[in-house]
C-alpha cells in the first residue's frame, strides 16, 4: 500500500486531489518501467531471432546474414523478421529432417523427430509421476508422521542435495547396464524417479495446512491416503504443479545422461545435437532454429499454462 | 495410627504410578513403532531410489577410481589385475589438463554466481517497486530458464558469430558477422571474435590484446609475487569483512605473527603493482580505472582505521590466515598450469566470458523469482520504521534489505554455486563439432566436461581416459564440492539472520 519510490513523507500529497496524486503516481513509474521494458526486451532477444530466424527463407538465414547491411534502427528491427515472406515449411522440413543437400524424404510417422520426441514424452512423464508418488509419499511422511529417526533420515535428505549428479553417472552407467536397461527408456526414467527438491516443497506445503483437518479426516475414518489425495494434494497445487514441471524440465532437458545411458533411444536433445552437428551437410540456419523451437515449445506452453502458480512454488521453496 | 495409613498409601500410590507410567511408556513407544513401520513404508520408495542411484553410487565411484584403464564394466567389479590403488588420483593431481579444467571452473563458478546474484538483486529491487505488471515482468524473466540449453546455445552462437573465422584476419566494418558485433560497431566499439577468441578480458579491454593467446613464458616470479598479492588482497578483504573475533587471546598472538608475515609481502606487492601498472596498462583508460580502485581502497582503509586501530590484531590474524590461503592458491594456480602462466591479471578468457554471460541469462529469472519472494517477505512496517528513524537511500539498502534478506541470499549463493561447479550443457553444447568428436578449447575447458571426455570420450587405452581415471575426477569434484558448501556455511552462514 505504501509507496516505497518517494523519499519525502507522503503527508502532504494527502491533501491534493486523489486523481492528480495517482495520476503523478504513474508517471513516477515511467521511466521503470520503460527501464524494465528495455531490461526484458534484452532477456527476450534471442528467443526473438530464434523465432524471426527459423521463419526466413535459406538465403536469408545465414549468420552473417547482417554483412553489408547500414546500421539504423529500422534495419535491425526489419532484420528480426523474414523480409521475403515467412516460411513455414521451415518447421516441417526440420521435423521430418528434410535438408536441401541430403535429398531424403520422410513422412510424418517415420520422421526423426517424431522418434525423439516420442522418448522424450515418455521419459519425462514416466518421471513426473514416479517423482510425484514417491516425493508425496515421503513428504507427507516428514510432514504428518512421527517416527524413529526422523531427524537422521531428515539430514540424510539434506545431504543429498549436495551431491553432483555427474559423480552419479558412471556408477550409475553400471548398474543400469547390469540390470539390462541400457538403450531402453527405463534407464531415463527409474533413476530419477525421487527428488529431495519435489520432497522438500511438498512437505512445507503440507506442514502449513492446519492439523485440524488432518484430524477431522481421521474421525471421519479417512486414512492417510485418503487424506493425501482428498484434502493435502488438492491444497498443495502449486506445489504439486511446481515439482511436476520441475522433474518435467529436468528430464526433458537433460542432455549427458541420455547421451551416456540411452543413446539408442535418443531424446529430443540428443536429436538436437544429431541435428547441430550433422557434419556432411552445410547448416541450415533456419532448419536449425525451427528445430530449437520445436525442442523447447513444450516446456514453454507448459510453462505458460501454469506459470502463476509454478513461480508461487518456486518462490515459497526459497523462504526458509 | 495416620502414619501406618499414610505410609503404605503413599508407597502404593507411588508404585502405582511408576507401573502405570510404565506400562503408558511401553504402550507410547509400541504405538511410535507402529507408526513408524507405516511411516517407512511412505518414505520407502523415495528412499530406495535415492540410496540405489544417488548415494551408494558414490561409494562405487570411489571403488572404480581404483582401477585404471576399465571402459566396460561387466558385472559389478572390474577385473583384479586392473587394480592400482590410488595410480588414477597420482595422476590426476599430476595433470595439468585438470588443473587447468579445475581453475577455469572456479573461475566460471565465480562468474556467474557473483555476477549473476549482484544481476538479479538489482532487477528483483527495481520489480520490488512496481506493482502492476510484477507477474508479468517475473513469468517474461522466469522464461529462459525453463529452455533448454541445447536449444538457446545455437540461437546465442549465430548471435556471437565472428566477423571471420581465422584470427589473423583483420575486421571488416562491412562484414560484422553475428548480431552483437553489428551492435558492437555501430557504436563505434571494436569488433570481437567472442567465443572463437581465448584472449583474457583485461588483456583485450587495457592492453589490445597484446598478450597473445597464452602468454608462454617460463614461471615468472616476478609474476607469481603479483598473483599472490592479489589474490591474499582479495581474501583479505573478504575474511576482514567477515571477521568474527571470539578468543581475543590467541586473536592477538595470531595477529602479531601474521602481521610479521604479511607486511614485507604487502609492501612487496604495492611496489610491484605501481611497476606493473606502468607496464602492464599502458592506456590512460587503463591506467585511470586502476588509480581510482586503488585510490578507493585507501579511502575505505581511511574509514575503518577506528576500528583497525580498536581490534588490530582480529585484523591482522585475519590477515595472516588470508595471506596463507592466498599464497597456497595462487603458487597452485601457477605451479599447476607447468610453467604456462596465462595470467589471472588478463581475466577470463572472452570466450569464457561469452558463455558465462549466457549462463547468468539462463539463470537470472529463477534468482530474480526467489530474491522477489524474500523481499516482498519484508514487512512494510519495518520499513517505515526504518525510515521514521532517518533511514534512507543505501543505507536503508545495506542495514534493513540485505541482513533481512540475507537468508534467501545464503540460499542462492549455495544453490548456485552447486549448480555452476558441475554445468556441462551449455560448454557441451556450444563447442559441438561434426560428427562424434567435441573439441573444447583449452580456456573453456571445466571439470565437468573434462570428466565427460576422460570418461566416455573414447576408450580406455591410456592412463587419462577410461571409467577409473573419470571417477577420480568425480570423487575430486564431489570432496571439492562438499567442502566448498561447508566453507561457506562457516564463513557466511554466522552472518546470515535467520529471525
Amino acid at each position: 500500500m505504501i509507496e516505497s519510490t518517494s523519499s519525502k513523507p507522503i503527508a502532504a500529497t494527502r491533501t491534493t486531489a486523489f486523481q492528480i496524486s495517482s495520476i503523478n503516481r504513474w508517471l513516477r513509474k515511467v521511466p521503470l518501467h520503460l527501464l524494465l521494458a528495455v531490461l526484458l526486451l534484452i532477456m527476450l532477444t534471442p528467443f526473438i531471432w530464434m523465432i524471426g530466424m527459423s521463419l526466413k527463407p535459406d538465403a536469408e538465414a545465414t549468420p552473417n546474414a547482417l554483412d553489408g547491411v547500414s546500421r539504423d534502427l529500422g534495419t535491425l528491427t526489419g532484420f528480426f523478421w523474414p523480409k521475403g515472406g515467412v516460411q513455414l515449411e521451415n518447421y516441417s522440413d526440420a521435423w521430418t529432417g528434410n535438408f536441401a543437400s541430403s535429398g531424403i524424404k520422410h513422412g510424418f510417422w517415420d520422421a526423426p523427430f517424431t522418434g525423439y520426441y516420442v522418448n522424450s514424452l515418455v521419459a519425462a512423464f514416466g518421471t513426473v509421476i514416479g517423482v510425484l508418488i514417491t516425493s508425496t509419499l515421503a513428504a507427507f511422511a516428514f510432514a504428518r508422521m512421527d517416527f524413529f529417526g526422523k531427524n537422521i533420515l531428515f539430514t540424510f535428505l539434506l545431504a543429498t542435495l549436495t551431491i553432483p549428479s555427474e559423480a552419479t553417472y558412471l556408477p550409475n552407467l553400471v548398474i543400469v547396464s547390469n540390470l539390462g536397461l541400457t538403450n531402453n527408456l527405463l534407464a531415463l526414467i527409474v533413476p530419477w524417479t525421487a527428488s529431495v527438491f519435489s520432497i522438500f516443497l511438498l512437505r512445507q506445503f503440507f506442514m502449513s495446512i492446519p492439523q485440524e483437518l488432518y484430524e477431522a479426516g481421521q474421525l471421519d475414518g479417512l486414512g492417510e491416503l485418503g487424506y493425501l489425495w482428498r484434502i493435502a494434494l488438492p491444497l498443495s497445487s502449486a506445489a504439486v504443479l511446481t515439482s511436476a514441471l520441475f522433474s518435467f524440465m529436468g528430464s526433458w532437458n537433460s542432455v549427458l545422461w541420455p547421451l551416456i545411458a540411452s543413446p539408442g533411444t535418443p531424446t529430443v536433445q540428443l536429436g538436437l545435437k544429431i541435428f547441430i552437428s550433422n557434419g556432411d551437410t552445410q547448416t541450415q540456419w533456419n532448419l536449425l532454429m525451427a528445430g530449437s523451437t520445436i525442442a523447447i515449445l513444450p516446456i514453454v506452453v507448459l510453462y505458460f499454462f501454469v506459470q502463476r502458480r509454478f513461480i508461487e512454488g518456486i518462490a515459497r521453496s526459497g523462504i526458509k | 495410627m495416620a502414619t501406618v495409613q499414610n505410609k503404605p498409601l503413599l508407597t502404593t500410590n507411588s508404585e502405582i504410578s511408576t507401573a502405570e507410567e510404565q506400562q503408558l511408556k511401553r504402550r507410547k513407544f509400541n504405538k511410535k513403532l507402529r507408526r513408524s513401520f507405516k511411516a517407512y513404508l511412505f518414505i520407502a520408495p523415495a528412499f530406495i531410489i535415492l540410496v540405489v542411484f544417488h548415494f551408494l553410487p558414490i561409494f562405487y565411484a570411489f571403488f572404480l577410481s581404483l582401477y585404471k584403464r576399465i571402459s566396460v564394466v561387466k558385472g559389478i567389479v572390474p577385473p583384479s589385475e586392473r587394480f592400482a590403488g590410488f595410480y588414477n588420483y597420482e595422476t590426476l593431481f599430476n595433470n595439468g589438463e585438470f588443473w587447468n579444467a579445475f581453475f577455469n571452473t572456479i573461475g566460471y563458478a565465480a562468474g556467474v554466481v557473483i555476477i549473476g546474484l549482484l544481476l538479479a538483486l538489482g532487477m528483483a529491487l527495481l520489480l520490488d517497486k512496481v506493482q502492476e505488471g510484477r507477474n508479468f515482468y517475473r513469468t517474461a524473466f522466469f522464461l529462459p530458464n525453463v529452455t533448454s540449453l541445447v536449444a538457446v546455445a545455437a540461437v546465442w552462437k549465430v548471435m556471437f558469430t565472428s566477423y571471420s573465422s581465422t584470427a589473423l584476419a583483420k575486421p571488416k566494418l562491412d562484414h560484422p558477422g553475428g548480431l552483437l558485433n553489428w551492435i558492437f560497431s555501430g557504436f563505434g566499439l571494436p569488433m570481437q571474435r567472442w567465443l572463437l577468441d581465448e584472449r583474457g578480458i583485461f588483456n583485450l579491454i587495457f592492453n589490445d590484446g597484446k598478450q597473445g593467446a597464452i602468454a608462454n613464458y617460463d614461471i615468472n616470479w616476478l609474476a607469481v609475487v603479483l598473483e599472490l598479492g592479489l589474490a591474499l588482497l582479495i581474501f583479505g578483504l573478504i575474511i576482514a569483512i567477515g571477521r568474527n573475533i571470539q578468543r581475543p587471546q590467541l586473536e592477538r598472538v595470531m595477529g602479531g605473527l601474521g602481521l610479521l608475515l604479511a607486511l614485507p609481502i604487502v609492501a612487496l606487492w604495492v611496489y610491484l603493482m605501481v611497476v606493473e601498472i606502468v607496464n602492464f596498462v599502458d592506456s590512460p583508460l587503463g591506467s585511470g580505472i586502476v588509480i581510482i580502485l586503488l585510490l578507493g581502497a585507501a579511502y575505505w582503509l581511511y574509514i575503518q582505521l577506528p576500528s583497525i586501530r580498536k581490534n588490530w590484531y582480529g585484523w591482522a590474524s585475519n590477515y595472516s590466515i588470508a595471506v596463507g590461503i592466498g599464497a597456497v592458491l595462487a603458487v597452485l594456480g601457477n605451479l599447476a598450469k607447468g610453467g604456462q602462466w596465462n595470467g589471472w591479471l588478463s581475466g577470463p578468457s572472452l570466450s569464457m566470458f561469452c558463455i558465462i554471460a549466457i549462463a547468468i541469462w539462463h539463470s537470472l529469472g529463477f534468482n530474480i523469482v526467489i530474491l522477489l519472494a524474500g523481499l516482498t517477505n519484508i514487512s512494510r512496517e519495518l520499513y517505515e520504521a526504518a525510515r521514521l528513524d532517518g533511514a534512507q537511500g543505501f543505507a536503508m539498502f545495506w542495514r534493513m534489505t540485505v541482513p533481512l534478506l540475507s537468508p534467501t541470499l545464503f540460499f542462492l549463493l549455495i544453490i548456485s554455486t552447486i549448480s555452476a561447479l558441475q554445468s556441462f550443457n551449455l560448454i557441451y553444447a556450444i563447442f559441438i563439432n561434426g560428427g562424434n568428436s567435441t573439441t573444447i578449447p583449452h580456456t573453456i575447458s571445466v571439470l565437468a566436461t573434462y570428466y565427460y571426455q576422460a570418461a566416455f570420450g573414447g576408450g580406455s587405452d591410456s592412463d587419462v581416459n577410461g571409467f577409473g581415471y573419470g571417477s577420480a575426477i568425480v570423487i575430486f569434484m564431489l570432496i571439492f564440492i562438499l567442502s566448498l558448501t561447508l566453507i561457506q556455511q562457516q564463513l557466511l552462514g554466522k552472518r546470515v539472520n535467520y529471525d
